[in-house]
């Protein structure tokens, strides 16, 4: 597997689509900007989403209970899983007792976390992702590349290739609207046939025992609807106190990913419809042990808007994949680490810490923060070899020149403990496509000295 | 008023004439000045690259040489940026300044006697306006305001442009430059893409990194457009 | 053990923490004209809107918009027992509208089955002008204590941006979206 740094060279060798992946992206965010400079409050609701968020998490326990109890009261049946195997599990249980061999499936960055298409492929199910962007990926064989933009790499061209493979469109057609309708047909097919629908869940609101589901397309309502049962997956950090506290997120969300003034639809599942089955799925899968970390536990207040990706001025030139992860971007590469440290050990680097992602959160986490956070973590758990390449690359920079090597014995000292083969190594990656500043005749503190 | 001018590394060594000017505006403007003369780094590259635990020694010598000032000011937003959220001293935390922060929010400053006949582009450098707040961001939904601005307003005959994306990162990063390249050098030359499309003469900003990656770049496309640390306009003549 | 007393056990493991619920949200302003900016948010989401005094003035403009296709309301669907895909227009009635994004209240108590409003072609949705309220923060509040088996705020017809972000109406819901003001 590649590392991110490696990743992105590849991607950036295409500079045409670096541009245009850059440019739509950013346009993404500019229609953020104008929105929710429309709202006076806008600032004051961040501030409020965080505080409902930071106040939830303090009583995660208290509240998961309150769902539960609240959500059975309703009908739906609750499921708890400790982590991604045992989610896919529950899953796969609840689809065999009603033998469905294809079921159809909403955007859910859970089940991708959980990698749950490939564990029921395995075992025989047909799984159907019905979100246009996840369809397409689904069909190439690939991975989203954005959480709310899935297709978001792909160009048009690129699509219509893939329809014309799968889905039997006419070649060399690549006309957006043309192609929506082809899927639109293939897939209702599906949405009428299916046994079980898959949803993932934005909200789970501990009050009431109801959850919500936010789409523009309508996909996941028209599986929910049809099938005879309806399995929302969702990580326990989707809890929010109270109904009223969805007016908060439903303003913050849209307006944050797409500069949508909400969703096109914005559903409230309460109890299942008559004859159908409902289920939940509360999965854990490291949100506890990230909800013990100080400098960590507020990543889990993400509600997976996207705003980080879009203003990420790496992500936009460096493309999801290169992230290696379902959830790629700043708050990707903040979650990552907790799930495998050495793993993802390049991903806290990913970034220049130049702090955007943290400015356009709507539940103002402190990404750039803990992405900084996470590089002592790694380093200090001595994850090489990207440690080790880091110091190398790093210090050979700073001391490949004499000048600046010949500084301080401290320094010295430093990049002996560190990368002792550098003194030796003339390999200097500032130098592949930029001048090296000119050294002057002295130093600032020999000129001081003179001048006295 | 005790004041000492905090010299960065590289500034020492590449970029020693934006000290110079830090220095000599300093003292126009009446303050008297002192350059602690066994200063080294602020411990910066270390700590981005995940070693903050073994910056102790570079602290301790920051500590030692600054400990006696009412004012640190240095002439880069991210050296200071990084004093103000790491040093172990509270003293040294709450005193560290960055030039234009200081000339605005300490000095004061309502005239200069500068002159520069050019135009320039405004080179909005992350660490300073996110992280020191010396600008208002464009993210946020609030009234914009600009410490470099304000005094660039003071500066006789200059004329200053904004690029598109008014603070997009321009991808240097500490060893993000090195350790990612690739994305580092694109973001960079996407910058200098921007700020040449406004036909400036010189790039400005209050960071030095910044520039240096900048110059980098604009150097080796064979560029006449050069890079300049706005003390260096604030001290023009 | 179980996952449940697992997690649950993780999460009481670890140390107190007093954070208190900040409390409603109040909006800053409240919008002077409510139907007007409905109206604007309509034409933003992309829904055609209609002003109507009543169902039977809309009825001309109906047909001009849907010249060719047939048009059912909620009581045709439940009683004649229609093949949804079968339902090129349905008309239904909305709860309430909310200013600020053109959405609309739907609660499952008004539709002939949840499915209704996303499987038909085109959707037409009555509501009143006196019942528009300015911010979601307003709409929560009037559904205190109101609870729907399944609801939802529906703003728009049915769309994507998933091949190069260009906009396309008609994804997998209602193809066009027309709201009549009474």
């Amino acid at each position: 597997m590649l590392n991110h740094a490696e990743a992105s060279e590849k991607f950036i060798e295409d500079a045409e689509r670096t541009t245009w992946h850059d440019e739509t992206l950013w346009f993404v965010r500019s229609k953020r900007d104008k929105v929710s400079k429309l709202l006076p409050e806008w600032e004051a609701l961040r501030e409020q989403a965080s505080l409902i968020k930071d106040h939830t998490l303090a009583n995660l326990g208290q509240y998961l209970i309150e769902f539960e109890s609240n959500a059975q009261k309703n009908g739906i049946k609750v499921h708890w899983a400790k982590d991604a195997q045992e989610h896919n599990e529950i899953v796969h249980s609840i689809i065999s007792k009603h033998g469905g061999k294809a079921l159809v499936k909403s955007k859910s960055m859970l089940t991708e976390e959980c990698h749950l298409n490939e564990f029921l492929t395995k075992k025989g199910v047909e799984v159907v992702d019905t979100d246009l962007g996840e369809r397409i990926v689904q069909f190439r064989n690939e991975v989203p590349s954005h959480i709310v933009l899935p297709a978001i790499h792909l160009k048009k061209e690129d699509v219509g290739e893939t329809f014309h493979e799968f889905l039997g469109t006419p070649k060399g057609n690549k006309d957006p609207q043309f192609l929506t309708e082809a899927a639109r047909q293939h897939l209702r097919g599906y949405f009428l046939g299916a046994n079980v629908a898959i949803t993932g869940v934005n909200f789970a609101v501990a009050e009431t025992g109801e959850f919500v589901v936010c789409t523009n397309e309508g996909n996941a309502d028209m599986g929910a609807h049809l099938a005879k049962v309806h399995i929302a997956c969702m990580g326990i950090e989707k809890m929010i106190p109270k109904r009223k506290d969805l007016g908060v997120f439903l303003r913050l969300l849209a307006r944050s990913a797409t500069g949508q003034l909400i969703t096109t639809y914005s559903s409230h599942f309460a109890k299942p419809r008559k004859g159908q089955e409902m289920h939940i799925i509360l999965v854990d899968n490291g949100r506890t042990r990230q909800l013990a970390r100080d400098e960590f536990r507020n990543s889990l207040k993400c509600i997976r808007c996207a705003a980080c990706f879009n203003t990420c001025p790496v992500y936009r030139r460096s493309g999801g994949h290169s992230y290696h992860q379902p959830v790629a971007g700043p708050i990707g590469s903040i979650l990552a680490p907790n799930f495998d440290k050495s793993a993802n050990v390049d991903l806290p680097f990913a970034s220049t810490l130049c702090g955007s992602c943290s400015n356009v959160c709507p539940v103002k986490i402190n990404i750039h923060e803990q992405l900084w956070f996470w590089r002592q973590d790694l380093m200090k758990d001595g994850l090489a070899p990207l440690g080790k390449s880091l110091s190398m690359k790093g210090m050979a920079f700073m001391f490949s020149n004499p000048t600046i090597f010949k500084m301080a014995g401290y320094m010295g000292r430093l990049v002996m403990r560190f990368a002792p083969f550098i003194v030796n190594n003339s390999f200097n990656p500032w130098f592949k496509q930029r001048e090296m500043p000119e050294a002057p005749k002295e130093s600032f503190q020999s000129w001081y000295k003179n001048r006295k | 008023m005790r004041v000492a001018l905090f010299v960065p590394c590289y500034v020492d060594q590449f970029y020693p004439q934006v000290a110079v000017a830090t220095l000599e505006l300093l003292e126009k403007l009446g303050v008297e000045v002192h350059v602690p003369s066994n200063q080294t780094c602020c411990g910066q590259p270390m700590a981005n690259a995940g070693f903050a635990s073994s910056t102790e020694g570079c602290d301790t010598n920051f500590f030692k040489n600054f400990e006696g000032f009412d004012y640190i000011v240095g002439p880069t937003g991210s050296c200071i940026l990084h004093l103000k959220e790491h040093h172990p001293s509270e003293k040294i935390r709450s005193s560290v300044y960055e030039i234009c922060e200081f000339l605005v929010d300490v000095l004061k400053v309502k005239s200069l006697s500068a002159n520069f006949p050019h135009k320039i582009g405004l080179h909005q450098s992350c660490h300073g306006q996110r992280g020191l707040r010396l600008s208002s961001m464009t993210e946020l939904n609030e009234a914009p305001f600009s410490k470099l601005a304000q005094l660039l307003d003071l500066v006789k005959g200059v004329e200053y442009v904004y690029p598109e994306r008014a603070d997009e990162c321009c991808g240097f990063g500490g060893t993000f430059c090195v350790t990612e390249e690739a994305v580092s050098v694109r973001m960079g030359q996407d910058r200098v893409e921007s700020h040449l499309k406004n036909e400036i003469e010189f790039i400005v900003g209050g960071d030095t990194s910044c520039l240096m990656h900048m110059e980098g770049i604009l150097k080796r496309q064979g560029s006449k457009v050069q890079v300049k640390h706005i003390v260096e306009i604030l001290n023009h003549a | 053990m179980s996952s449940r007393s697992e997690i649950l056990g993780a999460i009481q493991a670890l140390e107190k923490r007093e954070i208190h619920h900040p409390g409603d949200f109040k909006s800053y302003k409240a919008t002077q004209d409510l139907v007007g900016d409905f109206k604007n948010s309509l034409s933003i989401v992309g829904a055609i809107c209609i002003e109507a005094e009543n169902k039977q003035k809309a009825e001309a403009r109906l047909s001009e918009i849907y010249p060719d296709l047939l048009r059912y309301t909620s009581h045709d669907v439940v009683t004649n027992g229609l093949e949804l895909e079968a339902v090129d227009v349905l008309e239904i009635d909305g709860l309430f509208g909310v200013a600020e994004n053109g959405a609309i209240w739907l609660s499952d108590q008004f539709l002939p089955n949840r499915v209704a409003p996303f499987i038909c072609q085109h959707l037409v949705i009555y509501v009143a002008k006196s019942e528009i309220v300015a911010t979601l923060h307003e709409a929560y509040e009037r559904l205190d204590g109101h609870y729907a088996d399944f609801a939802l705020f529906l703003s728009g017809p049915s769309k994507t941006a998933d091949i190069e972000q260009s906009l396309v109406i008609g994804a997998h819901g209602a193809r066009s979206l027309t709201i009549i003001l009474t």
